[in-house]
């Protein structure tokens, strides 16, 4: 099977969707050029600036305009250029896209895609680093999609763009250039279904975005200790997969969940809360969780690795949860 | 440091002793064991030996004195050793009251194996839903965890093992001395609990009889041994043909092969017969699974397998559990009859005897056979007698003329 | 020019009954409100009730409206249903919304009421959107989108004009200056006075407009929507109006900010009483139509008193399409 990279299967998704859809159009700022993460890079030659435009500096009217079109049968898909900037289009997002339907009593729709990249870049600092993830976990009225690898990335964002609800596609901006396997072929990746990428019977890591392939290296290290590991990705944190997670946990009977925001009110305090919810007895050691310290993001290389979780602070933990 | 002398406790009705007499002094020398007194109770004349070694460094009671049971009456310490007298009891012990005859199955108190802080037990809630579901006193369990917390594997272990562990004997109670004090494991706690509640919940019906073994001895005696590949050359025995004969007449006799469920009888899918393994420790039950489906051989080569492991230890759980009816075999113990206790939540267990040769009359003639003596216990609120006569007497046929087994 | 030439008598009977629903409705709803009959918050639009009737006269029936939380008189412009429009607000099963908007998420889709939109400013970007999606299908529709004064002081006002005017969009903005944004007055919150001025930041057309006259709204409007509808680009009309009641709330009509003479002055400019004069209306007339909107309004309480509570599991419903 061909492989391509996480960016490129972005772009073949919007495309395919575009070609299918006369509705669908991409906007944003710099996305003409693609000049941002590249994703949107070379969607104008082939569907013009009627389908592919720049827009100023308004993230909020961004988000707005999304909302007043879809409300009117089109299928907008708008990039936010760092999702930390999505603090500036909550109300739109939160407030309109999410309640408005409710609010009226189904007589309106929003069939629309938020894409946006989070995480480290490395020296992008406290204000372009951020993973939001769990603020709108929070946001009844929303789905919310995770991918981690090229393939999920291009079957999650067809799905999201195919759902006539609105969608927050968060990407990861290291995960941009690496490559991994996605046929030609056309799929589709529906939500709610996690992915397991390796199956062990001593510990489940639940992971997330770029915390995945973190996760898969602490496994292999771990592999060597003679300790097994679970790796699962939920994909999409609304809706989440939850029988998979308590399924696989029945079996292993210890969790550790990775993440890449902070760990305060993170998406690991719910998921892990559910948990010890609905299968207290299955648990042979406490939830585990690894995420960046509760620390705005340092500029500074070492000191952002610091803050950050990754593959060592991972086998870590489930070194911890397995002596526990 | 000093040794409190009390009066001990030396019977059910005794609540206090005389003084009859000293043998030592204050000032005198004396040690462990030596009899520092005699006293006289209600029954008996005994004479209290000395708890330690050392120098009596105080009398507290004179002949002629009656004290109540546990009261102190001497003290032995060391020579350079100061002792106030008015500090003693160190700890004010009321008269213990003469203890109950102890039922069977109720729990004794073991010191804590985990460090625990007023008697708190550290265990993950997986550990303790296996314990509760197991009747695991985890208080008694070894855990592996960090500062001794008990996990999974711990209780898990513990089942399969459930080794005694020898205390130091208690000083000497009564004329009765005791050599050696075995705490109840935590397997013979539950095999206790569990036969004690069987024998009070189920009603036990016993059906008897004899089994003439001419034909499956002869069909044994033909056989072949089986070669399991490289390792194994299985011998068959009687017992296994037992097994599979008992397997395969309990498919047309479900509620035999059944559990009661409160209101309702569970008729089980499978048919595996479990084998009463006498161990050291106790008697350990494990399962040969859908028996009425395997060969001959298959159920030697498991029988053998599974009492190997049951000594060793090295059973796994689900095949201690899997068992849907036991047969119990004493013969090579030379018992030639014998009646079982139900394993709950089974409905019957078929206890076998030894295979004597002894006179029979076949057509009015006294001739020798191979004779075996069985006795069916089913559990009564599930089976009728009739349904239990009935399943012997397919066995018996079944046994007598092996080929009906097919 | 004779205004009056314009439009026949019965145009004016016409704008006098929207009028009257409007006002009538309103009164109604701040009475039960003040009962406890409806709960939560209303914003009613009594004194500025011009506005709306003489956008309305000036869009066609395709035509789209987006308005702010004082959206009552937007929707019953459009020609909402008196019954579920009260049901709605009683928080009925059978009101527009199914009792889940109430007030102030008032939305009646097919009759090209999108919504009055709950927070300030928020309808401004998604009237670009409109405007936008108008645009890419090519319908002929035009948006317009009320606001208030100080709405034109927030982000989205400016971001919204400043993309609806850089592409051209068919959106008509309609800011309703009643001088006061709840307590704070236009004089201590806004930094023109007349919001029209702004649209020359964005290069487009402001409008100062009377807004207690129906006529002079509607000419203003028609002109704006038939701009937009040639794809010319969106307008700004600063209607100048007041409005009779508080807030909202049972905020009291004059006191706390407000002074009694104020009130009164902009009182004699009622656009009622200048419709009558307009159009000519006899007392005949005028009372039968006083007593036919009445008598409607009557029907839609009884109808919104008699009409169910939703049921709960309707709570669950249209999160997601």
């Amino acid at each position: 099977m061909r492989e391509i990279k996480y960016a490129d299967a972005l772009r073949e998704a919007l495309a395919e969707e575009m070609r299918r859809d006369a509705r669908v159009f991409v906007y944003g700022e710099d996305v003409e050029l693609g000049y941002a993460f590249t994703v949107c890079k070379g969607l104008i030659d082939e569907f013009g600036r009627e389908r592919v435009f720049d827009t100023p500096i308004c993230e909020q009217t961004i988000v707005g305009v999304a909302v007043g079109a879809a409300m009117m049968g089109m299928r907008p898909v708008p990039e936010i250029q760092f999702s930390d900037l999505l603090t500036m289009c909550m109300d739109q997002l939160c407030n309109s896209a999410a309640k408005l339907r409710y609010m009226s009593g189904g007589q309106v729709k929003f069939p629309l895609v938020v894409r946006t990249p989070a995480g480290k870049w490395g020296g992008f600092a406290a204000q372009h680093s951020q993973t939001l993830d769990a603020w709108f976990m929070n946001v009844p009225g929303l789905k919310v999609a995770v991918p981690a690898t090229p393939y999920d990335a291009k079957g999650l964002l067809k799905t999201a763009i195919r759902d006539d609800n609105p969608v927050l596609f968060i990407e990861r901006k290291l995960l941009y250039q690496t490559s991994g396997p996605v046929p030609e072929e056309e799929y589709l990746i529906p939500f709610g279904e996690a992915k397991i990428h390796r199956e062990g019977k001593d510990l489940t890591i639940v992971a997330i975005g770029r915390m995945v392939p973190e996760s898969l290296k602490a496994a292999e290290q771990l592999e060597k200790e003679g300790v097994q590991v679970t790796v699962l990705d939920p994909r999409t944190l609304v809706p989440l997969d939850t029988q998979a997670i308590l399924n696989s946990v029945r079996k292993t009977h210890r969790v550790v969940i990775v993440e890449e925001g902070p760990k305060r009110g993170g998406v690991g305090g719910e998921i892990g809360a559910m948990i010890a919810e609905e299968i207290l007895d299955e648990l042979d050691a406490p939830i585990r969780r690894v995420a960046s310290l509760d620390i705005p993001i340092p500029f500074n290389l070492a000191l952002e690795n610091y803050v950050l979780p990754n593959e060592q602070k991972i086998v870590e933990a489930v070194r911890d949860a397995m002596s526990f | 440091m000093a040794t409190e002398v009390t009066i001990p406790n030396l019977g059910y009705t005794m609540t206090v002793a005389k003084i009859l007499n000293w043998q030592k002094t204050v000032g005198e020398p004396v040690e462990t064991g030596e009899i520092l007194l005699e006293i006289e109770t209600d029954k008996v004349t005994y004479g209290i030996e000395s708890p330690a070694s050392g120098v009596v460094k105080a009398i507290l009671a004179k002949v002629g004195d009656e004290i109540p049971v546990g009261g102190l009456v001497a003290i032995i310490g060391r020579t350079d050793e100061e002792i106030d007298v008015r500090s003693y009891p160190k700890e004010k012990k009321e008269a213990p009251v003469p203890e109950k005859v102890q039922a069977a199955g109720e729990k004794e108190t073991l010191p804590p194996v985990v460090p625990t802080a007023g008697g708190r037990v550290f265990a993950s809630p997986l550990a303790r839903k296996i314990a509760r579901t197991k009747q695991v006193d985890l208080s008694g369990v070894k855990g592996s965890g960090r500062s001794g917390r008990i996990r999974m594997a711990d209780v898990e272990k513990h089942i399969l093992e459930g080794k005694p562990r020898r205390l130091e004997p208690t000083p000497s109670v009564g004329p009765v001395k005791v050599a050696e004090v075995i705490p109840l494991t935590t397997m013979r706690r539950t095999i206790a609990q569990r036969l004690a509640q069987s024998f009070h919940d189920a009603p036990h019906f016993n059906l008897c009889m004899e089994v003439d073994m001419t034909a499956a001895k002869e069909l044994l005696g033909n056989a072949v041994p089986k070669k399991t590949g490289a390792r194994l050359e299985v011998k068959l025995s009687l017992n296994d043909l037992f097994l599979k004969a008992v397997a395969v007449t309990l498919r047309d006799y479900p509620l035999l092969n059944a559990r009661l469920k409160g209101d309702q009888v569970e008729i089980l899918r499978d048919i595996n017969i479990g084998l009463a393994v006498a161990l050291d420790t106790g008697l350990i039950v494990p399962a040969i699974e859908k028996a009425d489906q395997k060969r001959l051989w298959q159920i030697a080569q498991e029988r053998i397998d599974l009492v190997e492991r049951a000594r060793q230890g090295r059973l796994t759980l689900p095949e201690l559990e899997r068992g849907t009816f036991t047969v119990s075999n004493l013969g090579m113990y030379d018992i030639t009859f014998f009646t079982s206790i139900l394993n709950p939540p089974q409905t019957g267990i078929l206890s076998i005897g030894k295979t004597v040769d002894r006179p029979v009359v076949r057509e009015g003639a006294i001739v020798i056979r191979p004779i075996v003596q069985m006795s069916l216990a089913i559990d009564h609120r599930v089976v009728d007698g009739a349904v239990g006569a009935k399943f012997m007497q397919d066995l018996k046929q079944g046994l007598e003329k092996p080929g009906l087994l097919l | 020019m004779n205004k009056k030439s314009d439009l026949g008598k019965g145009k004016f009977l016409e704008f006098y009954r929207q009028l009257m629903t409007i006002r009538r409705f309103e009164e109604k709803v701040d009475e039960f409100f003040r009962q406890g009959k409806v709960v939560g918050a209303v914003h009613t639009s009594v004194g500025q009730e011009a506005v709306a009737v003489g956008v309305g006269e000036a869009l066609e029936k395709k035509d789209v409206v987006i308005a702010t939380h004082r959206g009552h008189a937007h929707c019953l412009m459009r020609g909402a249903e008196l019954k579920p429009m009260m049901a709605e607000l009683f928080g009925k099963a059978t009101g527009l919304c199914k009792g889940k908007g109430g007030s102030m998420h008032i939305v009646d889709v097919k009759n090209g009421m999108l919504g009055a939109m709950g927070i300030v400013g928020e309808g401004m970007p998604i009237a670009a959107g409109v405007g936008l999606a108008i645009k890419m299908q090519k319908t002929g529709q035009v948006c317009v989108c009320f606001f208030g004064d100080n709405a034109s002081n927030g982000g989205p006002f400016h971001e919204a004009h400043n993309v609806s005017s850089l592409w051209k969009l068919p959106v008509v903005f309609v800011c309703e200056n009643n001088l006061y944004g709840i307590s704070v007055s236009a004089k201590k919150s806004t930094s023109v006075q007349d919001i029209a001025d702004r649209a020359k930041g964005y290069g487009m057309p402001g409008v100062i407009v009377d807004g207690m006259d129906v006529l002079a709204v509607y000419r203003a409007a028609k002109e704006a929507v038939e701009r937009a509808r040639r794809g010319e680009g969106p307008s700004l009309l600063e209607c100048k109006t007041y409005r009779f009641l508080g807030h909202s709330r049972g905020d009291p009509p004059y006191g706390p900010y407000r002074t009694k003479e104020e009130l009164d002055s902009w009182k004699k400019r009622d656009a009622r009483l200048l419709l009558i004069q307009q159009g000519g209306l006899t007392s005949e007339e005028v009372e039968r139509i006083d007593k036919e909107v009445s008598e409607a309004i009557e029907e839609a309480v009884r109808y919104a008193d008699e009409s169910p509570q939703p049921d709960i599991q309707v709570a669950l419903q249209d999160i997601y399409a």
